[in-house]
């Protein structure tokens, strides 16, 4: 596709949604789910004609709020379309900021993802599918080019909310400026990691990349854990991020081989929304990963300026896009002019008044131009982005500080990727106290990490009165940041609360932990560390140091997904075919039942077995047509944690190998961790293999059923799969727990009809399973 | 056959001062629409649960109403029988449980 400028977005929309092709994917928990551009548009046409039938009509507003999703970007292109205002609302808004920009723009109705307290009309995004779709032709509105398109709230949750109005005009600018700056026509797999929500997840995040048909994927995690395996097992190419996030991406590859973790087809990192380290963009681009950092606020509708693919500068955000006239102001401010820039504020013409300046636009922010490449010096407004793309705004941080009687002046900005305090007291006091005082009135996006003392008795100042942060960071400089020495103990006595003295040797039950602090602990851990943690690995007699062994060892242990070569898999097939398989059937005559059952089966599906033997899996391959992968106890097939002898060891990792080369086994169990053995089974569920699994863990010791794990109950809820119960006999004869030479002995395999499982919990689900594989 | 008993005491305000994470850890899907009291009793019955089987996790046990609106335990064990009995009152949620094990382990 030509570099076309779009004119406007009834066009641009129906153009970029006709297309079979899959263009949004999401991983929600396991299962990745791919949507095409048609199953969009249709999804659009249900909720204008939603719209048509709650009168919500051209003009008339409506809020989202939610995590990226499909549902969303349907919501937002259906009030496109129909030239329905919408605003978008960020994910971690509180009842107070959302009644306060209710009460400012009345809308009619908000779609979200969540439980919230308003009275504003709810529209749920789950049940959006459900919708009817319609039969009639949408009638198309007439849209004005200075129709509002969108109001998105900057400020912060203290003094009035600050709405920025962008038009559809200013929309198809700013679109169109990012389309020219950074003309991507390769066709790539993007990681979308920006709230949508946010200005620059949606020009260059989720239009651009739209336009260029580039594949966008979301993902519900801001984990560095998850979101390299996603890149690196969906091999996306490239990922659209904020600086924090990326900072903390690159904290956990430091040392590792970075091509093998996130693949060798990762090559690009788009970037913007706030300050880009120079330190952090060199790192990626030394390791031959591509850094585009572009310059751009809500009020300029994204792109002021850009990196292109080629030419870029390091620490530059990039040159000047064309369609946007820039030129430095008082103090070098950066002033912008064109047809992208927003109007003004929303019922705010006092905040808009000051903004403007002869029709040039005033962003705050200090800059310099060198040959043509714009490089910032200081953003005025000192946003601070939270990893998760979570704009905080240090003012609102800085009134509740303020309003503490022991608190002359404060001052609150971003350090090493932390929310950090300075503050001046008026009488000597403890200022962990303070903070602690403050940090409960905050929200937990917003509380403070660290803090410092300022040892003079004002903060360096502008003439208008202005705190000059850049000054204070500077002085700061190298000083010792104020924090727990060790993480963990931190943690613990977050957790505790009163705080008490923790040493090594003390035991959980020391502590006065019982078992709904433990669990609390674990979970403060699990987010803290990015591990996951079995509750039965903790009790009350669990001693600190060895908590700090769990987690060390947690630390360590990386499994990848992996599956064979393509060239592998011929050779595998043909021996199992001509020898495996003919061997094992003159052994054991088998007789099948509920074959038709298999027939009309529309993989993938789960197949769920009993236990009889190590031979289980050959009869029942034997029928199953669809691509199949099996999932293999992790300790005793795959030797993954084992302890005991090196014998053992080595002949547990050979029958792993073997299991895997032949049998597409893969590791499922308690030694890599539930999540782990999840995520590999939604891998390969993702990728069109069923799974033939055997709930009960081991073989029988004795010929009959035992209990089911839960594991498969989980599964069925989970993987959105139907679950096929199938029933061995017979082969325990063969090849019992104990021997190791097979015996002649006749076998029957019977399969059940699928069962999809909603709804119940997962110990009635593994009940339920167990059940009809029972009855079989 | 053996007789085990377990009984456990939460306070209900406990309930709200746990975060999302942790409630997801503790609870079903299912029962976590229920009301705060609702919730300490099934906990304090899923503690009574563990302090008899110590291997479970707490999703391992599902607290259910049946018809005649007595709870009851499912739970991930064979050859098991129990009865169940929760009570709340003064900002406190209790729980007995008592299981028949068959074959004497």
């Amino acid at each position: 596709m030509a570099k076309k400028e779009v004119k406007s977005f009834s066009n641009f929309i129906e153009k970029i949604l006709n297309t079979e092709d899959v263009i949004i994917a999401h991983k929600k928990e396991y299962r990745t789910t791919s949507t095409t551009g048609i199953e969009l548009a249709q999804q659009i046409k249900k909720i204008r004609h939603l719209f048509q039938k709650q009168s919500i009509k051209p003009g008339h507003k409506i809020m989202i709020l939610g995590k990226n999703s499909v549902n969303w970007i349907a919501v937002y292109f259906a009030a496109i379309l129909s030239g329905v205002t919408v605003i978008p609302l960020d994910l971690n808004i509180d009842t107070t900021l959302l009644n306060k920009i209710q009460k400012q723009v009345k809308a009619k109705a908000i779609f979200l993802d969540r439980q919230t307290n308003t009275n504003v009309k709810k529209f749920y995004f789950d049940q959006l599918p459900n919708l009817p779709l319609p039969s009639a032709k949408i009638t198309k509105p007439s849209i004005r080019p200075d129709q509002v398109l969108q109001i998105l709230y900057t400020s912060g949750t203290t003094g009035d909310p600050k709405g920025v109005i962008l038009t559809h005009q200013n929309m198809l600018a700013g679109i169109n400026a990012a389309i020219k700056t950074i003309p991507l026509t390769l066709r790539l797999r993007f990681l979308h990691l920006l709230p949508l929500s946010h200005i620059f997840g949606q020009v260059p995040g989720l239009f651009m990349l739209l336009y260029f048909r580039h594949k966008i994927y979301f993902i519900d995690s801001v984990q560095p854990r998850q979101l390299i395996s996603y890149i690196r097992n969906k091999r996306l190419h490239a990922v659209i991020i904020v600086p924090g996030l990326l900072n903390a991406l690159k904290n956990h590859l430091e040392g590792k081989f970075v091509m093998r973790e996130l693949g060798l087809q990762f090559r690009l990192i788009g970037i913007g929304g706030a300050f880009l380290d120079k330190s952090l963009e060199s790192w990626w681009k030394r390791r031959l990963i591509l850094v585009l950092q572009g310059y751009g606020l809500t009020e300029t509708a994204s792109m002021v300026s850009a990196n292109n693919l080629l030419l870029g500068r390091t620490g530059s955000v990039g040159k000047i896009a064309k369609s946007v006239e820039i030129k430095l102001g008082q103090d070098n401010e950066i002033m912008v002019k064109g047809k992208n820039i927003t109007k003004g504020y929303y019922q705010n013409k006092q905040k808009t008044a000051k903004s403007f300046s002869n029709g040039w636009f005033k962003t705050g922010d200090i800059g310099e131009i060198k040959n043509g490449y714009l490089y910032l010096k200081e953003r005025k407004k000192d946003i601070i982005v939270t990893s998760s793309g979570i704009n905080v705004y240090p003012i609102d941080i800085e009134q509740i500080l303020n309003k503490s009687i022991m608190v002359k002046d404060s001052c609150v900005f971003q350090r090493d990727n932390h929310i950090h305090a300075v503050l001046i007291l008026k009488k000597k006091h403890s200022l962990a106290s303070i903070i602690k005082n403050a940090n409960k009135k905050l929200l937990t996006h917003q509380r403070i990490n660290n803090y410092s003392l300022w040892p003079y008795k004002e903060f360096p100042k502008t003439a208008t009165g202005k705190i000059k942060k850049f000054e204070v960071k500077k002085h700061l400089g190298q000083k010792p940041i104020r924090q727990h020495q060790n993480q963990l103990y931190a943690i613990i006595n977050q957790v505790l609360n009163p705080q008490q003295k923790v040493t090594s040797k003390q035991k959980l039950v020391d502590l006065g932990m019982d078992s709904l602090k433990r669990v609390e602990l674990i979970s403060a851990l699990e987010q803290e560390y990015s591990v996951e943690i079995d509750e039965t690995d903790l009790n009350q007699y669990t001693k600190i140091t060895h908590l700090q062994n769990l987690l060390l060892q947690r630390r360590l242990k990386k499994i990848h997904f992996r599956k064979w070569p393509l060239l592998v898999r011929p050779i595998s097939w043909l021996t199992k075919k001509i020898l495996i398989f003919p061997l094992i059937s003159l052994f054991t005559p088998t007789t099948y039942q509920g074959l038709e059952n298999l027939k009309n089966l529309q993989g993938p599906v789960i197949f769920a077995a009993n236990h009889q033997s190590a031979w289980d899996p050959i009869p029942a391959l034997k029928k199953i047509r669809l691509p199949i992968a099996i999932a293999g106890e992790s300790n005793y097939v795959f030797g993954i944690g084992t302890k005991g002898s090196i014998f053992l060891r080595i002949y547990r990792k050979i029958t792993g190998f073997l299991a895997s080369f032949f049998f597409n086994a893969y590791p499922f169990g308690e030694s890599i961790g539930t999540r782990t053995s999840l995520s590999f089974t939604g891998e390969f569920l993702d990728r069109g293999y069923s799974i033939l699994i055997f709930p009960e863990a081991h073989r029988t010791p004795d010929g009959k059923i035992k209990t089911f794990k839960p594991g498969i109950g989980y599964l069925a809820l989970h993987m959105h799969v139907p679950i096929v119960p199938v029933k061995l006999e017979g082969l325990f004869k063969v090849l019992p727990l104990t021997k190791i030479i097979p015996r002649f002995g006749k076998i029957k395999v019977t399969f059940g009809k699928p069962i999809n499982i909603h709804d119940i919990s997962y110990v009635r689900a593994t009940k339920l399973i167990e059940k009809k594989v029972r009855e079989l | 056959m053996k007789i085990r008993i377990g009984c456990d005491i939460v306070e209900i305000a406990r309930i709200s001062r746990l975060n999302e994470n942790s409630l997801q850890k503790i609870f079903h899907k299912t029962e976590l629409s229920k009301k705060p009291e609702s919730l300490a009793g099934i906990l304090a019955a899923k503690e009574s649960c563990r302090k008899v089987f110590n291997d479970l996790n707490w999703h391992d046990i599902e607290i259910v109403k049946k018809k005649s609106g007595r709870p009851t335990v499912i739970i991930n064990k064979p050859d098991v029988k129990c009865d169940l009995s929760i009570s709340h009152d003064g900002g406190y949620a209790m729980a007995t449980v008592i299981f028949m094990l068959e074959g004497g382990k």
